[in-house]
Formats: structure tokens, sequence, C-alpha cells
């Protein structure tokens, strides 16, 4: 049963992936994105994280997915449309990216993974939250400055100067 | 067998990162690029979490380390866009094979 | 006196330096100084004859010229008999003719000069007679060589002048070739250059005597030159083209005698040496006998006088080659007097008719009686009618060709005396008696002036009496005062021989008489009848012909090749040398150029084409860095499975 749904839902994210990659118009990219993002929230309840498949529907799809729709839109282009999406380096790209899958899969499958036969904790979310505050407490400050950073860092670099107003 | 086990996760993450990286080395528009990135960073994730639950349940530090990825992911997307920006406010198009102004 | 006599030629060299230097301008100072100076000559001149004949051991006086270790070369003066003589003869000859040359070269231009040149002339030839050594002896030949030169070019702006001068010069030279490489053989040989030395070492017995030989017969050759012998005889009949005077002193008396003096000193070696005697004699003979017949029917007054010059020239040297020293020199002593008052009686008559060619003269005795009067004693005299000097000197030569056996030469001699006879006769006949041929000529004609006619008188009296030294019935004559050795020379007067000359020189004579004075014999039949004969006669042999075609003609072909070859040849290495450079030049630049500046040039193209090669890897684009990072990871992962 569970087989199944694990089927259907990689189904769906490898091709909207596929979808992402390859389409033309850039916007319809951004949906099947969004379409992925939902898979793979899909696959983390299967694996049991239901925390993170909230929080990935949230910030993920919520957040950042809008976040490129807007830049979509706000760097778009009237001609955009019959303009290549793909560059030149297609074919190599492709060539290679086949043999790395190829020998990934490879690799995951000759590997002997050491399989535990424990059992996640029930209670998800209390679980993380204590380890957060606990034992990950320093990279969760980290990762605090580093979102500051980045939010100063937004600010400043999209910022107009003032010889660009004057113009 | 009716459970998906370790390695089919693994191998979607698998296929999830090689588009990834087609992604990022054929699109052209730059925001096409950086969804490529998410689907890296989405394809890490569903690695770290498959070994939480099958190859070190006790810890969930995958989990852990996948809220983390997502909290990296979403400020690199704000300043990646930001740059996307900047980089339309002066060359008016997001081409990048056009942003070459590095070479010789 | 003799102890002073080295200043004999000093002052008429003397006279040439105060010419030369102060007195070019004033003509009568310059030619009474230069008159003065050799009378002074002469007059101590007699002071050392008078001195020698008492006191017979040869005076000298030496220093060392060049002195290394084994090699001596002294020079100086010597002075024995035969140098007194000699001195007499050059002294009183050379007087005379430069009184002479006042009347003869009045109104010429050059006229102080003429006094330089007979000065320096004098100089040298005293000199020459005065010296000890070979050495010293070859220094005043080449001077008295230069002056004759200088003096038969005397008019240079004729070309004949000139060239005579010139073929004088040269001639003699080549002779003078043979005397500079005997002395140098001499020299090597007898390890002296003196005079009296070799003398003594000959007689010793000591000597190397094939090359002392070898020696004295190039010695010879260099005679043969200044004597006008055969083969360079070509030279004295063109050197008539000189003053009248000139000839007299020069190519007459004095110069060309220098020759027979020199042979006369060699006599130590004819002595010894049977080849040198015979060579001599030999050419003596060749060059007697040649030399009267081309005078049998020359025209010019001076050149028959001037082949008889040689003729006599050769009995001298005949003689002596045959070992007769005493004959020779007497012959020279009365040949210098009769020769030139023969030569400047020619000058008073080409001064009166201004012509040189007999066939346009004639009976000019009663015009110029003086001239005529010692011209005819001069000519008897040379003819060797007795009493006269000429008679005594030919007749000791015939005695003593005789007396050794040598009845050849004595036949060449005889038969020579006949043609001088008889060519004298001739110029007599033909210049003085007759009628004129010239009617112009002849009414101008006159007798010369005194400083002309009183030489000649001079010189006739000299030509009767002179010879009267020489009587053989004499006990002290001349044979007991110029000989060589210490017997005295002493001939028997042979009375038969006497006779025959007589009678030789009397038939000369009266068939001269015959064809000029007569008429009863034709000369122009005879000349027709005789035709090549007379033409090759008439033609001097043709010699100056043969040596212009055989010497002169390739000489001149041989300095043209040799300036052809320098202008081709050297000229053409040397530009040749020159483009070679320039190509050279050329090739470096284009090898510079091609390679040189190719292979800096292809470096610098090279990194070019190397950067933009690489350079495409630069392609600014994110991708493709991307790609290439991530195919290096697959590489990477792929190498762990490998």
């Amino acid at each position: 049963m569970n087989l199944l749904i694990f089927y259907t839902l990689a189904g769906i994210a490898s091709i909207s992936a596929l979808m992402v990659v390859t389409l033309k118009n850039i916007f319809h990219s951004a949906l099947f994105l969004v379409l992925t993002l939902f898979s793979v929230a899909g696959i983390y309840v299967l694996l049991g994280a239901e925390f993170l498949a909230a929080v990935q529907v949230l910030i993920y799809v919520g957040a950042i997915t809008i976040l490129m729709i807007f830049a979509i839109m706000l760097t778009h282009q009237l001609y955009s449309r019959n303009l290549r999406q793909v560059n030149e380096q297609v074919l190599p790209a492709a060539f290679i990216v086949l043999l790395f899958f190829v020998l990934s899969v490879f690799t995951l499958v000759k590997t002997a993974w050491p399989l535990s036969q424990n059992q996640m904790p029930a209670n998800n979310i209390f679980e993380l939250g204590r380890l957060l505050m606990s034992e990950y407490v320093i990279p969760f400050e980290v990762v605090s400055i580093v979102l500051l950073v980045a939010l100063i860092g937004a600010i400043v670099i999209s910022r107009r100067d003032k010889e660009e107003t004057s113009k | 067998m009716s459970e998906p086990t370790l390695l089919h996760f693994l191998i979607l993450g698998a296929i999830l990162f090689a588009l990834g990286i087609f992604g990022l080395l054929t699109r052209r528009n730059a925001v096409g690029v950086l969804m490529s990135i998410e689907l890296l960073f989405n394809a890490a994730a569903i690695n770290f979490v498959a070994f939480a639950k099958y190859v070190a349940p006790d810890g969930l530090a995958g989990q852990v380390f996948a809220i983390f990825i997502i909290t990296v992911a979403a400020a690199e997307a704000a300043v990646g866009l930001s740059i996307v920006m900047l980089l339309y406010r002066n060359f008016k198009g997001i081409e990048v094979d056009k942003i070459n102004f590095m070479k010789w | 006196m003799v102890n002073s006599s080295w200043l004999i030629p000093l002052f008429p060299l003397l006279s040439f330096i105060m010419i030369v230097f102060w007195f070019s301008k004033n003509q009568k100072v310059s030619s009474y100084f230069a008159i003065s100076m050799v009378l002074l000559s002469m007059v101590v001149s007699f002071g050392v004859l008078f001195e020698v004949f008492a006191n017979p051991e040869p005076f000298q006086l030496t220093f060392d010229w060049l002195s290394w270790s084994n090699f001596r070369l002294p020079i100086g003066i010597f002075v024995d008999s035969l140098t007194a003589m000699m001195l007499i003869v050059v002294t009183v000859v050379s007087s005379l003719v430069h009184i002479y040359s006042l009347g003869y070269m009045k109104g010429d231009p050059r006229f102080s000069r003429y006094y330089a040149y007979l000065s320096l002339f004098t100089f040298s030839m005293l000199g020459l007679v005065m010296a000890g050594s070979y050495v010293l002896i070859l220094v005043f030949w080449e001077l008295v060589g230069l002056t004759s030169y200088l003096l038969i070019g005397f008019w240079f702006e004729k070309k004949s002048a000139a060239d005579a001068g010139k073929k004088a010069f040269v001639t003699t030279k080549i002779a003078d070739l043979g005397f500079l490489l005997g002395l140098v053989i001499l020299i090597f040989a007898a390890g002296t250059a003196s005079i009296p030395e070799l003398n003594a070492l000959i007689e010793s017995g000591n000597a190397p005597l094939t090359l002392i030989s070898i020696a004295g017969m190039l010695m010879f050759m260099g005679a043969c030159g200044k004597s006008a012998q055969f083969p360079f005889h070509v030279w004295l009949p063109d050197a008539m083209e000189g003053p009248t005077p000139v000839s007299a002193l020069i190519h007459a008396a004095t110069m060309v005698a220098a020759g027979v003096y020199l042979t006369a000193r060699l006599m130590g070696i004819i002595l010894v040496s049977e080849t040198m005697g015979i060579l001599v004699a030999s050419i003596g003979a060749i060059t007697a006998l040649m030399a009267a017949s081309i005078g049998l029917v020359q025209n010019d007054i001076k050149r028959i006088l001037a082949y008889s010059t040689v003729s006599q020239l050769g009995y001298m040297i005949m003689i002596l080659g045959l070992g007769g020293y005493t004959a020779g020199a007497f012959h020279l002593y009365t040949h210098a007097f009769f020769k030139a008052l023969l030569f400047l009686g020619a000058g008073s008559v080409i001064h009166a008719v201004h012509t040189n060619d007999i066939q346009e003269m004639g009976g000019l005795r009663s015009k110029m009686k003086i001239t005529s009067l010692t011209f005819l004693i001069a000519s008897l005299s040379i003819s060797g009618i007795f009493p006269l000097s000429g008679f005594w000197s030919k007749d000791e030569i015939f005695a003593v060709a005789y007396q050794g056996g040598h009845y050849i030469f004595l036949l060449v001699g005889i038969t020579a005396a006949f043609m001088t006879a008889f060519y004298m006769f001739r110029l007599y006949f033909l210049t003085f008696t007759g009628k004129p041929r010239d009617q112009h000529a002849y009414d101008h004609a006159h007798e010369s002036p005194k400083n002309m006619t009183v030489p000649l008188i001079i010189l006739a009296v000299l030509s009767i009496f002179a010879g009267w030294w020489g009587i053989p019935w004499l006990s002290h004559g001349f044979g007991s005062f110029v000989k060589f050795g210490e017997e005295a020379h002493h001939v028997e007067p042979n009375i038969i021989l006497m006779l025959i000359s007589l009678l030789i020189a009397g038939s000369g004579i009266f068939l001269a008489y015959l064809m000029y004075f007569k008429k009863s014999i034709s000369a122009e039949t005879m000349g027709a009848r005789f035709k090549p004969i007379y033409t090759l006669l008439y033609r001097k042999y043709y010699f100056d012909e043969f040596y212009m075609a055989v010497i002169v003609n390739p000489t001149y072909k041989f300095s043209e090749f040799l300036f052809t070859f320098d202008q081709v040849v050297i000229d053409g290495l040397v530009n040749g040398a020159g483009k070679l450079t320039l190509w050279w030049s050329w090739a470096k630049e284009r090898f510079d150029t091609l390679v040189v500046d190719g292979a800096v040039n292809g470096t610098g193209y090279l990194s070019l084409a190397l950067g933009k090669a690489i350079r495409r890897t630069q392609t600014g684009q994110l991708q493709t860095y991307a790609l290439v990072i991530f195919i290096g990871a697959v590489i990477l992962i792929f190498m762990k499975f490998v």
C-alpha cells in the first residue's frame, strides 16, 4: 500500500521536476515546481516526518515559490516566449547527468546500508523541538543569523543607488 | 513487499538531484536556474530524511538537517532573487548566458 | 802636387754649384767662371803629370766607406800614369770645348745651364779617372751617363733630341747591368773592389780565376755600353742631336773613352783570362769594321764622325783585348785630340751653313780657311799619315797585333784603316772642295769667330805633335810611361808594317779623290751597282729596326698587358670583393628578416594563437564553469569504481 503511494508521489515529483527543467514558459516551470514541492511534502509524510512536511509546504511552497513567481513576473520580457529556454550545452549536460545518474544508482544499489531496526520517536514535533534547543542549538542560532544576513543582503543588493534615481 | 525501502527513497533523491543538475546546467533564465537549485535542495533533504528513518531513527538528526536545509534555501532564494532583480535592472534581460562580462 | 790631386775634380764641381745656385741669371759670369775653373783643373793636372813622371809610384788616398766583420769597402783616389794621362786629355779637351762654346752657343736661351752641365760633366769624368775602386768608378760612371743624357737632350723641344737622350740613357743602362753584376761577383770572389788590390791579388795567383774572369767579362759589358761597342752602339749616332761641342767633348774624346779606360783597368784580368781577351778583342774588331762600313755611305757630317768614333773605339778595345795596354791608351790619347778637332770643325761648318748634310755643302775651302785647313790636318791624322799623331798610334796597334801573332785582327785593322781613310776624305772633298751644291748656303757662309777658331788651331797642333810622344824609337817615350806592370812596353818598330799601312791609307785617300774630287769614278753608278750592299750600309745594318721589333715593342706590349691586367684582374678583384661584400650584406639582411625576425615574431604569434585558443575556456558563463566542475566530479566518482 505504502509502496503504491510512494510510486505515485515519486512519479509526480519526477515528472514535475522534469517539467521544471525543460519547459519553455518559465511561469509554467514555476507552477510545476510547486507541484514538485507538494509531492516532496507527501514523501516526507510517508517517511514519518509530518512536521517537516508542513514546514515544507509553508516555507517552500508558500514563501519561496511565491518569491520566484514574483521574480518571474518582475523580470518578464515580452519576447521571451519565443526565446529559447535551454542553452547550447544541453547535450553534454544531458550526457553527463545521465552518466552521473547511472553511477549514483549503481553506488546506491551496491552499498550495504547499515539499516537500523529501531523505530523513530513517536512524537515528531516534540522531539524536533527538543533537539533544536539542545543538541543543535548552535546551528539553530547560526541559521538565524544567516537569515538575518540574507535579509539585509537582499535589501542592500537590490537597493537603487542615488545616481540611478537621478537618471 | 509493500513498504518502500531506503533504496526507493534514495533513488528518488538521485532522480531529483540529476534533474536539478540538468536544469542548473541548461536553463537560460536565471530564475529557472534558481528553481533547479531548489530541486537540488529538495533531493538532498529527501535523502536526509530517508536516512533519518532507516539508518538512524534515534536522533532524528536527518530531520533537523532537513529543517536547516529549508531555512538556508529560503535565505539563498531571497538573496539570489534580489541579485536577479539587480541584473534585470542593469541589463534588461536575465538570460544567464548573456551575463558573460567576466569573459576574456 | 799629386797630394792635392783630389782638388782637380772639385774645381768644375764648384763651377756647377755656383752656376746653378748663383750665376744662372748672368750668362757672362757663368761661362767665364766655368772656363776658369776647368783651366785651373788643367794646370793642376799638368802638375800632377810631371810629378808622376818623376815618381812612378802610384799615389793613393783611401778611406773606409763600409766595413764590418770580414768585409771592407774602401774608396779613394788612385793616381798612376794612366790616370795622369787621362787627366791631361780630359782637362785639355774640356777647356777647349768650354772656350769654343762661347761662340757656338752664343744667343742660346739656356746658355748658363749649358755651362753648368759642362762643368758637371767635367767633374764626373775627372772623378771617374781618379777613382781607385771599381765601386767609385761606378758612381762616377752613372754621373757621366746622367750628364750625357742632359746634354744630348739639351734642346729637348725637338722630339728627336729628347728621344736621343732617352735612347742613350736606356741603352747604356742595360749595359750597366753587366757592370753592376760583374762588380758584385768581383767583390764576392776577390773580396775587394780596389784596383791595385785586385791586381796584386791576381799576380799573387790566389784569385779564383773563373769567377774573376766572369766578373771581368760582365764589367766589360758595361764598358761596351759607354763606348758604344757592338751591340750597344746604337745610341751614339743618335746622340749627335746634341750641340756639337758636346759631341766633341763627350762623344768623341772623353765619355766614350771611359769604356776604354775601364777595359784598360781590367787588363789584369784580361792577361790571365784567355776567354775574356778573345771576347774583348773580337767585339772590338767587329765594331771597328762594322762602324767603318756604315760610315762609308752616310750623308750627315756628324753621323759620319760618330761612326768614325765607334770604329776607332773598336780599335782601342780590340788591341786591349790582345793585351796591348800601352797601344790602347796611346790611341785613346791621340784620338781624343783629332776627333775633338774634327767635331769642332764640323760644328764650325754647321754654324756657317746651317745644315748637317754634306750633299748640300761644297767649296767651303775658300770661305772658311782655318776650319778647312785644321779639318784637313785632322783627317790626315785619323787616316794614319806619317808623321802625324794618328800614324804613330795606329801603327802601334798594328805592331802589337803582328807581334802577338794575331793576324786576323791585323787584317781587320788594316781593312778598317782603308775604310777610315776613304770616308774621311769623302767627307773632306764633298764638304770643302768642288762646286757648292747649295748656292744660298754657300753665299751666307763665313769663317767662325776667334773663340771657335783658336781651339781648332790648338787641337790641330796637338793632332800633329801629341803623338810624337809615342814614337817607337824613343827610349823614354809613351811606352815607358804608360805601361802595365813593371816592364816598359816596347815593341819593335816594324818598317814593313808602317809602309803597308801608309800604302793602305794612301789608296783610300786616292779612291776618295777619284770619286769625289776628280769625279772620274761616279759615286752614283757605284751606288747603283752595289745597291743591296749600299742599302744595308746606309740603313746601318738595320740594327735600330731590329732592336725596335725585338726589344722595344715587346716591352711596350708587355706594359700594355700589365695595364690591362691591372684594370681587369686587379680592379676586377677589388670590385668583385666589393660586390661580394654587398651581396653578403644583402644575404644577411634577408636572413635576419626571415629567420631571426621570423623566429621572434613567430614566438609572439604562437603565444597569441595559444592564448586565443585557451581563452575560449573563459566564457564568462556560469553554467559552463558549473558543467566543467560537474564533469570533474563525475570523473572522480567514476574513478572510484574503475
